[in-house]
């Protein structure tokens, strides 16, 4: 069986619904910015797929996958440093104990 | 040199503040803590020059520049404007709230001017990249403004929740942008509208609409994506969370009508969804609102639902409804800008933020009371200001686009007077209650911030009389994006 775009788009969802499970239900937080990171890449993924696949003379996919690749450092770095400040103040990386903003 | 000609015709606010950054940005390492205040100074400057060179751009005709990734029509130039103002008065209502940052002065305005850059460039991108990176310009330094108290517990939650919820909402999006692309093969948003029309494209495109407008929504804070707005909004610094209430949600509407046009191969379906989603934030906005005693978190409630009244004219796919869309933004960020100026004057003066510290101010400040009133009354739709005038032009809108939209019109004026109750709960606090054991009487001299806070009123009530003249300008902005849209009820 050959590898088609299809085996690729099941991955991305697949990859994709496992993110966002992460997301739901890890408490820790350093987790949940690793499923962050894992529906980003997922995306990329998709696009990688999509430019290999479609569009292979501009391969404008790929280019979109660096920016994104790019700019997931980033958030993940500024998530980091804001969850240096919160442990900091607090002394826990459980999302559980982040309730003080509640009415 | 065709680079720096596109930036001459069509990117010269940006490149201003760009400018800006950077000297700010070489400020910030040189100067001692003690004198960083100079910074504020000149990113006010930056920002008034930026301002006026809004006037050199050509506003009559469509300009695409940058391989296409960016496009200067008047809708732009208005939204460019707006973002531009809206941050000008976020920085001055920093002026004295600034003490609260100690000796991290700099970096503040550093970041607020990335953040208004990254709206800028929103408003006028045109390419999928280009809106990718816009956004997350505009989203993380906003993550960094509301996390910006470090020794402030609530302000760290802000930052952390603020920062989950839009990295997972911003992969919804480009999950949604890697199928637009897979299906049409551009990146280009005018190509990829090229291609939709001349293509007949299956069901997916759909789903692709639902996970774009994802990101967006959550920009704005409409309703799938609301829950974050109270608590940031509650634990941000204060002129943090006005900008996010008025320059980062205008640039997400912005940005949210190109994509309007992808709607087109299934009308039926993405009316009704959006106008459920619209009238859902209005109405959880509305009842949210009702028992708070916060103001912070009383504001965030009832921007969501202003936002929802937005998003009404958008679910109309017309241009007569994307113009109501267009003057109730402008009406709501000049309301708003003005509510948060009051909030912020008696919050640097006091350090409450509760309604009932409110009771009885108009006894002592009656000047300040009356222009946070009128703000009040403008967000919830009173005749004589602005806010009316918004209401019911969008209201118009609805009409003109026949029966099918009935429940839309009735649902919402339903809840426009709901709305009333809150917003009066906070006039009723100024003007009726007594004051409780201690008096306090704010400063309300003749400083920058007070005279805005009358200026903005002022505008707010101008508006509300002298209409005309802006709702041609809101038409004018709507026909200039070129969008698939039917002419309904619009008469030129």
């Amino acid at each position: 069986m050959e590898l088609g775009l299809v085996h690729y788009l099941i991955l991305v969802a697949i990859l994709f619904c496992i993110g966002i499970l992460g997301l739901i239900i890890s408490r820790n937080i350093v987790k949940i910015l690793i499923s962050i990171e894992i529906l980003l890449n997922a995306v990329n993924i998709n696009f990688a797929a999509f430019a290999n696949f479609g569009d292979l003379d501009e391969a404008k996919g790929q280019v979109f996958a660096i920016f994104i690749m790019a700019i997931a450092a980033a958030e993940i770095a500024l998530g980091l440093a804001i969850l240096i400040a919160c442990y900091n103040n607090r002394h826990s990386i459980d999302i559980e104990d982040y309730t003080s903003l509640k009415s | 040199m065709d680079f720096l000609l596109d930036i001459k015709t069509a990117m010269l606010p940006e490149a201003i503040i760009t400018f800006t950054i950077l000297v700010c940005t070489v400020l910030c390492f040189m100067l001692k803590q003690e004198k960083q205040k100079i910074i504020y100074l000149i990113s006010l400057l930056g920002l008034i020059i930026s301002l006026t060179s809004i006037n050199l751009l050509a506003a009559n005709k469509i300009f695409t520049g940058f391989y296409n990734s960016f496009t200067s029509d008047f809708f732009s130039i208005l939204m460019r404007f707006l973002i531009l103002s809206g941050t000008l008065l976020v920085i001055i209502m920093t002026k004295d709230y600034s003490s609260k940052f100690k000796n991290r002065q700099g970096e503040f305005y550093l970041l607020m001017l990335i953040a208004a850059l990254g709206a800028l460039l929103l408003s006028g991108a045109n390419d999928l990249i280009m809106i990718f990176v816009a956004l997350e310009a505009l989203s993380l330094s906003s993550y960094a403004l509301s996390g910006f108290l470090k020794k402030d517990k609530s302000s760290n939650e802000a930052a952390l929740k603020y920062l989950i919820f839009g990295g997972a909402s911003s992969a919804i999006m480009l999950y949604g942008f890697s199928f637009l692309y897979g299906i049409t093969g551009h990146t280009n948003l005018t190509e990829i509208f090229t291609y939709l029309a001349n293509n007949n494209t299956d069901t997916m495109l759909n789903f692709t609409f639902f996970l774009i407008i994802a990101g967006f929504l959550f920009k704005v804070a409409a309703f799938p994506f609301q829950s974050w707005a109270p608590d940031v909004y509650e634990g941000a610094p204060v002129p943090v969370t006005a900008f996010l209430s008025t320059v980062s949600k205008v640039a997400g509407f912005a940005i949210l009508i190109k994509f309007i046009g992808l709607a087109f191969n299934n009308v039926e379906i993405i009316t009704v969804t959006l106008g459920l989603i619209a009238l859902l934030s209005i109405t959880i906005g509305n009842f949210m609102a009702l028992n708070q005693m916060n103001i912070k978190r009383l504001m965030a409630y009832s921007s969501i639902s202003q936002a929802g009244f937005v998003l009404i004219g958008f679910a109309l796919l017309s241009y007569s409804g994307i113009s109501g869309a267009i003057f109730y933004l402008i009406s709501y960020l000049v309301a708003s800008l003005g509510a948060w100026l009051a909030i912020i004057i008696f919050n640097t003066q006091t350090n409450k933020s509760l309604i009932s510290d409110l009771n009885g101010i108009a006894y002592r400040n009656p000047y300040f009371a009356t222009c946070f009133a009128f703000c009040l009354l403008s967000l919830a739709g009173i005749p004589v200001t602005v806010g009316f005038m918004a209401k019911f032009y969008l209201f118009h809108a609805i009409v003109q686009e026949g029966p099918a939209y009935l429940w839309l019109l009735i649902l919402a004026l339903l809840n426009t007077i709901l709305s009333l109750f809150y917003y009066l709960k906070i006039i009723k606090a100024m003007f009726v209650c007594k004051q409780e054991n201690e008096s306090f009487k704010l400063n309300f001299d003749a400083g920058i911030l007070n005279t805005s806070l009358v200026a903005l009123t002022l505008v707010v009530v101008l508006l509300g009389v002298l209409v005309t003249p802006f709702i041609e300008i809101a038409r004018d902005s709507a026909l200039s994006i070129k969008l698939p849209v039917k002419q309904v009820g619009l008469s030129r």
